[in-house]
């Protein structure tokens, strides 16, 4: 009925405005106590909308059905954002959250999609980094080859971690994936003749489109954006392709297979699908993302060294995953938030471990008998 | 029905939105002064070194408060932007950002850890302001930049150990060996050590290096015993120092334990305790008595109600924000009162300093050094001998100790 | 050299022995990895620590008060094991072990976070006291710090005491029976959930033993020490194949020695020891998940 399609299209507009005057307002808060007021405001108004939804199912059956339109929206509503925070560091954080996203989509294609445990996640990012780096240091490659290159190659380091996971299942897997993940930023800590060691890599080249460097600001008309904003609109390009070919690749042939070879493996390779092969591609899959965002961070920041990749940040990833649910939006969501938060409180950022460790073991708590990504 | 229930729908958000609005009313973007000459003070007051960052900021709080009361900038005062690099190379990164783009930061004195200094020394590069490093003493960050943006007021760490070698060789002996902590910084002292000790007439004896954070030295200490040192060189940071040298005490090695500034900090003395006793560090500062306006500083610092003491690099933080104070003076006389205008100062003028009178010429780095030796007696840093110009190692008639509070 | 080396091994093994033992005994009963069980190592440390800070008001001797603070910390370090089991572990004891495993890990993350927030300049190392003063004696070309032979001492009666409770009481048969069978055990009246409970105890209280045996040797604590000696404790417990109390212990050793070895050794062997250690784990549990040594019924 035109009638009730046009309700739920105002509602998604109208929803997609709110949430983002919502964000825009949000960014622009400094003072602390505002921020905290507004973070409760976040939290109260996340539980109302929750609670409106599960009373009015008009609500967000109507929501559901326009889903393309409150997609298509936020890409427009995050395309715009430059213009409206014409700021240097907050596109720079926004960046940041873009690439973080990234991973968590990443990982969510391995853990979420496929159930198979991965906690050494910060390795591809950091091979992905580090290879894009020296071919570009070295070799003077340039970045358009870099970043499929450190895809690759934080694939082909996923294709390794995925050889032990055929014999290895559950939490064997997760150690071992640890494991892997600790041993591969230690050897880039000590072969220093090829990765610099803990001196890291210089002179990283920023990406140059069409004689345009990214190093150089946007000028549209009159409107002049920082050269931060190149690299924005490069990580939400990436972050909108990775998204779709996640939602795409659960929808497919794959995202079916893996997910019965999640329920149950003994079935799946009974009725003679290649478990070799799913496993191969979820962990390379999964890694060529993080290889993707260590080349867009290498090349936005111009310098990389091993403390920018620490093993507990993979946890940290887990938590993003866990707690945006294991799925596109949600773990967009929360890896935005939880990037973008330590920025703006002080003691949120000294405090953003513990926060994430409790928030991820309530998720687990709550989520603990029937859980989605959680192998055997 | 379902009318209704979208209607109460929409309001409900556009109620909250109208709160979130009331909210961020509170919020006022701060008045753009015109007089105002914001320098931004990025150090590690988190992590590791939190203790010696914390007492550089409160050092230069104190610098800017009592030239803005001073008058002596005339129609300029000087507001400090305090940020923090946690001694890790992506805070300082973003840090620094965040000083940049604003457009009232004139100038920076950004970093206590090489590492960092290093991994933003483009940024200011790219954006054309200054950097009067206040402590990050790795050479290559200003021998081998970019542009003329970085200064520092601390002599490069290969001139000091070209001087610093002497001195081991002449009180403990010729054999050495060698531990580094695997990172750029305690590497390459390691390896400037090697080589100013080998010209010397000493004869290394073995090398090995640790991982920052390990506790059990006792592997390669063991190993060094059988090689005889009659001195043990450690390029690295302090904890690992004091470890090192408990355990050194604990295997009953007797070689003379030399190291580097970084170690020489209350800190050391308090991990190492009573082990720390005769260790001997070599540290391009006096202490405090011996500068011009040492004595006053550590008066003023002390009414000034810091919590935290000054610890070893006070001096040289509150004398980067005098230099920076003047070049802004400066460069203000003569209507340059932008970045440009500060680097151009800086690199041609002669200041004037707690430290005395201080200057930068190419490739930045201050050009009046020395360097003394301080050895720990009775749980303190004490200053027992120096080098004079020519590197001669002196004896002290009498030590001083080196009070850092 | 050489035997000094095994020194340095054997102090070492202790501490990888005790937190080992943890590891296999949650293991054995439950089929669960407790990563947080590194969290439990740590806290111990810094339990003792504060007990020491306090004691040393009181002026007491220091090898009394260096006694008087390890019992302080096994208690409340059990206490807290306890805690943890009720609220993070009893849950989800019957959930997916992968998902039980990340929970543990985020309790870790807990631990560790607390305590660098929570105690004062906690980012920084601490200094552990020694009762000894570092003092040291000579055996021919081995030298010995008094405070090692005291660690090595309390690291045997820990030993011996979890032994006795072994082999020799109630809880022990009990804890024998839950592992081999936990629905057999309580159909024969044994209250599974109150053996757990004491079992969390008994594996925090060593790893407590465990954290101030790595405090009290190298004289400084850290709130992230709990990482890495979980990895290494746990690769113990695995070597001697989970589940196997002994085979933990012999496996703590076997770790040390194998470190102390590549650090003596192996030229730069010392920058590659916790990859040799994380090679050995992942070697382990992808060719021989039941242990190196023949896995006895204990």
């Amino acid at each position: 009925m035109p009638g009730s399609r046009l309700r739920s299209v105002l509602l998604a507009c109208a929803t997609l405005a709110a949430g983002f005057a919502v964000v825009i307002v949000g960014l622009r808060i400094t003072d602390a106590m505002a921020i905290i007021a507004y973070a409760g405001g976040l939290v109260l108004f996340g539980a109302a909308s929750w609670f409106v939804g599960r009373r009015q199912q008009a609500f967000t059956d109507a929501l559901a059905q326009e889903r393309q339109l409150l997609a298509i929206g936020t890409v427009c509503c995050a395309a715009v954002y430059p213009f409206l925070a014409n700021d240097a560091y907050q596109l720079h954080v926004m960046a940041m959250a873009g690439i973080f996203a990234l991973m968590g989509l990443g990982l969510n294609v391995t853990v979420g999609f496929a159930g198979l445990a991965e906690f050494g996640y910060i390795a591809y990012y950091a091979i992905g980094a580090y290879t894009s780096a020296l071919i570009n240091v070295r070799f003077g490659v340039n970045f358009w080859l870099c970043m499929p290159v450190a895809a690759f190659a934080a694939a082909s380091l996923g294709t390794l971690v995925a050889l032990p996971a055929l014999r290895v299942k559950g939490h064997y897997l997760g150690l071992v994936t640890l494991g892997f993940g600790f041993i591969v930023i230690q050897l880039i800590t000590n072969l220093e003749k090829v990765t610099g060691g803990t001196q890291g890599v210089f002179g990283i080249q920023p990406p140059a489109l069409f004689g345009h460097s990214f190093q150089q600001p946007i000028r549209i008309g009159e409107v002049v954006l920082p050269y931060q904003a190149n690299f924005y609109y490069l990580v939400l390009a990436m972050l909108i392709l990775a998204a779709w070919v996640c939602v795409n690749l659960q929808r497919s042939r794959w995202g079916r297979v893996w997910a019965a070879m999640q329920a149950d493996e003994v079935a799946t390779s009974a009725v003679g699908l290649n478990l070799t092969k799913l496993k191969f591609l979820a962990f390379a899959t999964g890694a060529s993302f993080g290889g993707i965002a260590g080349s867009l961070y290498a090349h936005m920041v111009g310098y990389i060294d091993p403390s920018g990749f620490r093993i507990i940040e993979s946890i940290f990833l887990l938590a993003v995953v866990a707690v945006g649910n294991w799925r596109v939006p949600g773990v967009i969501a929360a890896a935005v938030i939880f990037t973008i938060m330590p920025e703006k409180l002080r003691a949120f950022a000294d405090w953003r471990l513990l926060i994430f460790g409790i928030l991820l073991l309530v998720v687990m708590l709550a989520r603990g008998r029937s859980i989605a990504g959680s192998g055997r | 029905m379902v009318r209704v229930k979208l209607a109460s729908g929409l309001a409900h958000m556009a109620l909250w939105l109208l709160a979130v609005m009331t909210l961020s009313a509170g919020y006022a973007p701060a008045a753009f002064a015109k007089n105002v000459v914001k320098i931004c003070a990025v150090l590690p007051t988190s992590g590791p070194a939190a203790a010696i960052g914390i007492g550089m900021m409160n050092s230069m709080d104190l610098a800017a408060k009592q030239i803005n009361a001073s008058g002596k900038l005339g129609d300029i005062e000087i507001e400090l932007l305090k940020l923090d690099d946690g001694s890790q190379a992506s805070m300082g990164m973003n840090a620094v950002l965040k000083a940049v783009s604003d457009p009232a930061v004139l100038a920076c004195s950004a970093h206590f850890n090489s590492p960092v200094a290093l991994a933003t020394q483009d940024v200011f590069h790219r954006n054309g302001i200054a950097n009067l490093v206040p402590a990050a003493i790795i050479g290559k960050l200003t021998a081998e930049q970019k542009g003329d943006e970085i200064f520092r007021i601390a002599p490069p760490d290969v001139w000091q150990i070209s001087m610093a070698a002497k001195f081991p060789l002449a009180i403990a002996g010729k054999r050495f060996f060698l531990i580094d902590d695997s990172t750029q910084y305690g590497k390459s002292l390691v390896s400037e050590m090697e080589k100013n000790a080998v010209k010397e007439g000493g004869e290394k004896v073995g090398a090995d290096s640790i991982a920052v954070g390990e506790k059990d030295f006792t592997a390669i200490l063991t190993k060094a015993k059988g090689l005889n040192p009659d001195f043990i060189f450690f390029g690295g940071v302090t904890t690992e120092a004091a470890l090192i040298r408990q355990q050194m005490v604990k295997l009953g090695i007797k070689a003379l334990f030399y190291t580097g500034s970084g170690v020489i900090s209350p800190t050391y003395i308090s991990i190492a305790g009573p082990a720390g006793e005769g260790t001997y560090g070599y540290f391009y500062g006096l202490p405090y008595q011996a500068y011009p306006g040492g004595k006053k500083f550590v008066d003023d610092y002390a009414k000034g109600g810091y919590d935290k003491p000054f610890e070893t690099y006070g001096l040289w933080a509150y004398a980067s924000i005098e230099v920076l104070a003047e070049a802004a003076k400066r460069a203000n006389a003569k209507g340059t009162l932008t970045r440009r205008g500060i680097i151009d100062e800086l690199k041609t003028g002669e200041f004037p300093s707690i430290l005395g009178e201080v200057s930068f010429p190419r490739p930045g780095d201050i050009k009046q050094r020395v360097i003394a030796y301080y050895g720990v007696k009775d749980g303190k840093w004490t200053m027992t001998h120096k080098s004079d110009e020519n590197g001669k190692v002196i004896k002290l008639d009498t030590p001083v100790p080196l009070d850092a509070n | 050299m050489l035997s000094q080396q095994l020194i340095n091994a054997t102090v070492l093994g202790s501490m990888y022995a005790l937190i080992g033992v943890g590891f296999t005994l949650y293991f054995g009963m439950l089929n669960l990895i407790n990563m947080a069980h590194g969290g439990i190592y740590m806290l111990g440390a810094f339990i003792a620590l504060s007990a020491f800070h306090v004691g040393a008001q009181l002026g007491l001797p220091p090898v009394l008060l260096a006694v008087a603070v390890i019992i302080v910390s096994i208690v409340l370090t059990g206490g807290v094991g306890v805690v943890i089991e009720r609220i993070a572990v009893k849950p989800l004891r019957h959930a997916p072990p992968l998902v039980f495993l990340i929970s543990s890990m985020a309790v870790y993350m807990v631990l560790e976070e607390l305590v660098l927030t929570l105690y004062p300049n906690g980012a920084n190392p601490q200094v552990f006291p020694d009762p000894f003063d570092l003092k040291s004696f000579s055996i021919g070309p081995v030298v010995m710090g008094y405070v090692q032979v005291f660690l090595i001492a309390v690291a045997v009666l820990s030993i011996a005491s979890l032994h006795f409770v072994i082999t020799r009481t109630d809880l022990g048969r009990a804890i024998r029976a839950v592992t081999a069978d936990p629905i057999g055990a309580q159909m024969m009246g044994i209250d599974v959930d109150r053996t757990i409970g004491r079992t969390f105890f008994i594996g925090s209280g060593l790893a407590a033993v465990g954290g101030i045996l790595e405090g009290m040797n190298f004289g400084s604590v850290m709130f992230n020490m709990g990482f890495l000696a979980a990895i290494k404790g746990f690769t113990a417990a695995v070597i001697g194949g989970l589940g196997n109390v002994y085979g933990a212990l012999a496996g703590g050793f076997l770790v040390a020695l194998v470190e102390v070895m590549a650090s003596g050794y192996l030229p730069g062997g010392a920058a590659y020891k916790n990859v040799i250690t994380f090679s050995l784990l992942i070697l382990c549990l992808v060719f021989r998940p039941t242990g190196l040594l023949r896995s006895a019924i204990h």
